[in-house]
């Protein structure tokens, strides 16, 4: 097919550009609907995605291209290898690139990881996992805690 | 001198050109690798690599390293001779180091035996807590010399992986909290971090757990309070744990009857783990997941009619449902 080797040109915020193959980028289906309506044709400006976040994106799509033949196990063992590497920090901006992008199976990937992360920690261990500032009041902390009581002595 | 900002940015470069042709390169720990190949001039001295090595991804994060004394700016990793141990070393923030600097973190390195230790705090330590690290060095020194001495080639796939994860562990665990703490102390915008997603990111991370984890997230603070505790999500919640219900009946309080149930759940599953197996006459414990109507069994006729009152009433013994008890009684012995 012809149109599986047109390059579409994406252009990050930090001025980086990147050439990607037309059937690697419509796995986004933002860039999808461009290519659609035809508004494609000169490069795409990225604004908030760093060229760093964009190119592990594609690389992620890439992955899928690419692995479309094998197994699913593969799959999810490849996309648990790509997103165990991530750290915090980067798993933000991956996850809100991806939802701006909306590369679906990427933002389902990043959230589960965060979702995992979360999974069997109590309250303080997520503050200090995400640095999340506890801005109750101590009666109001107290009042929370025990109407959730139920959940603490549950091991996810 | 070492000129590790000037590296880094020479670093940068070189990785923008590769951009282009090999986009995987850029975020591996590549930029780790070469930095510390190219500030090491002794590899033996395991703590002064460890502390390059942690230098080097607090720099990435955004950090600026400065002298105390002096106040000023050193973007030099100041260390040729084995360093004092412990030893400290100070970084703040470009937007702070323009103004008289009053706040900055200090990241004190320790070294243990065979651990290594690192403490990052801020100079004021008032409201936030140590960050502490602590890394096997013998692990580490094996690592990180491999880095240092693999210099042209590259890492194999485990070891380029083992990089990554001590890349993570500094950032997640030392970087990024430093870096909330002092943006938090200092007024500035606080850094990418999970608090400043997107309301309906959250939702959706929320939606990916399960139900005690969310509870849990609701006591976190004010605005994971306000998200985890919304009606849709508990609906969805306990549809997904106890089936669906009828679309006709209106329910007020997902999360309430969510919690009601997961008890009368739990307390079943604990009676029947104490009895060894579920007891017959324990139907009547159903009465809890629908007040409305009569459980089979009790009430109703079947039993009366089957079962002779003197075995029926030993067995409805433990349940305590006085008025049942009382209607048992008048009709079973024929009297009234």
């Amino acid at each position: 097919m012809a149109s599986t080797l047109k390059k579409i040109i994406l252009k990050s915020c930090d001025g980086k550009i990147l050439e990607v193959e037309e059937a690697v980028a419509v796995q986004s289906q933002m860039i999808k609907n461009m290519i659609e309506d035809d508004c494609a044709n000169e490069e795409i400006p990225l604004p908030d995605i760093t060229g760093e976040i964009l190119s592990m994106i594609i690389e992620y799509c890439k992955m899928h291209v690419d692995g479309e033949n094998n197994s699913n196990n593969e799959l999810i063992a490849r996309d648990a290898d790509f997103i165990t590497r991530v750290d915090l920090n980067t798993l933000y901006y991956l996850i809100v690139a991806a939802n701006f992008l909306n590369v679906k199976s990427l933002l389902d990937l990043t959230c589960q990881r965060v979702a995992d992360i979360i999974k069997g920690k109590s309250p303080e261990e997520i503050r200090l996992t995400f640095n999340i500032k506890n801005d109750f009041t101590p009666e109001e902390e107290e009042e929370i805690r025990k109407k959730n009581a139920w959940a603490f002595d549950y091991k996810d | 001198m070492y000129q590790l900002q000037e590296s880094i940015s020479q670093e940068t470069q070189g990785l923008e050109s590769l951009t282009i042709h090999d986009s995987k390169r850029l975020y591996n720990p590549y930029f780790l690798k070469k930095v510390l190949w190219r500030e090491s001039g002794d590899y033996g001295d395991i703590p002064k690599l460890f502390a390059v090595a942690v230098h080097t991804v607090l720099l990435e994060s955004g950090f600026l390293g400065f002298d105390p004394v002096s106040g000023l700016q050193t973007n030099r990793f100041r260390m040729r001779e084995a360093p004092p141990r412990p030893f400290s070393l100070c970084y703040s923030l470009p937007e702070l180091l323009r103004d008289d600097l009053t706040d900055y973190v200090v990241v004190k390195f320790q070294t243990l035996d065979h651990f290594i230790q690192v403490f990052g705090f801020l100079n004021k330590g008032s409201g936030s807590g140590i960050h502490k690290l602590c890394l096997d060095s013998t692990h580490l020194a094996s690592l990180l010399s491999d880095c240092v001495t693999s210099n042209d080639g590259f890492l194999n796939s485990n070891e380029e992986r083992q990089v990554s994860e001590f890349r993570k562990i500094v950032k997640d665990r030392l970087a990024l909290p430093l870096l909330i703490d002092l943006c938090y102390k200092a007024g500035l915008p606080l850094p990418a971090c999970f608090a400043r997603l997107p309301d309906d990111l959250i939702r959706k991370i929320l939606e990916s757990l399960p139900a005690p984890a969310i509870a849990r997230m609701a006591c976190v603070c004010r605005e994971l309070r306000f998200l985890a505790s919304e009606e849709k999500l508990w609906k969805q919640k306990f549809r997904q744990e106890f089936g669906g219900i009828s679309e006709r009946v209106r329910i007020w309080n997902w999360k309430f009857l969510f919690h009601s149930n997961w008890v009368t759940r739990k307390i079943r599953i604990q009676n029947q783990a104490l009895m060894g197996f579920p007891r017959a006459f324990h139907l009547p414990m159903q009465r809890d997941l629908n007040p409305i109507l009569h459980p089979f069994g009790v009430h109703g006729h079947f039993g009366l009619a089957y079962v002779p009152p003197n075995i029926y009433l030993p067995a409805l013994q433990p349940h305590p449902f006085p008025p049942f008890q009382v209607q048992v009684q008048v009709r079973g012995r024929g009297r009234g």
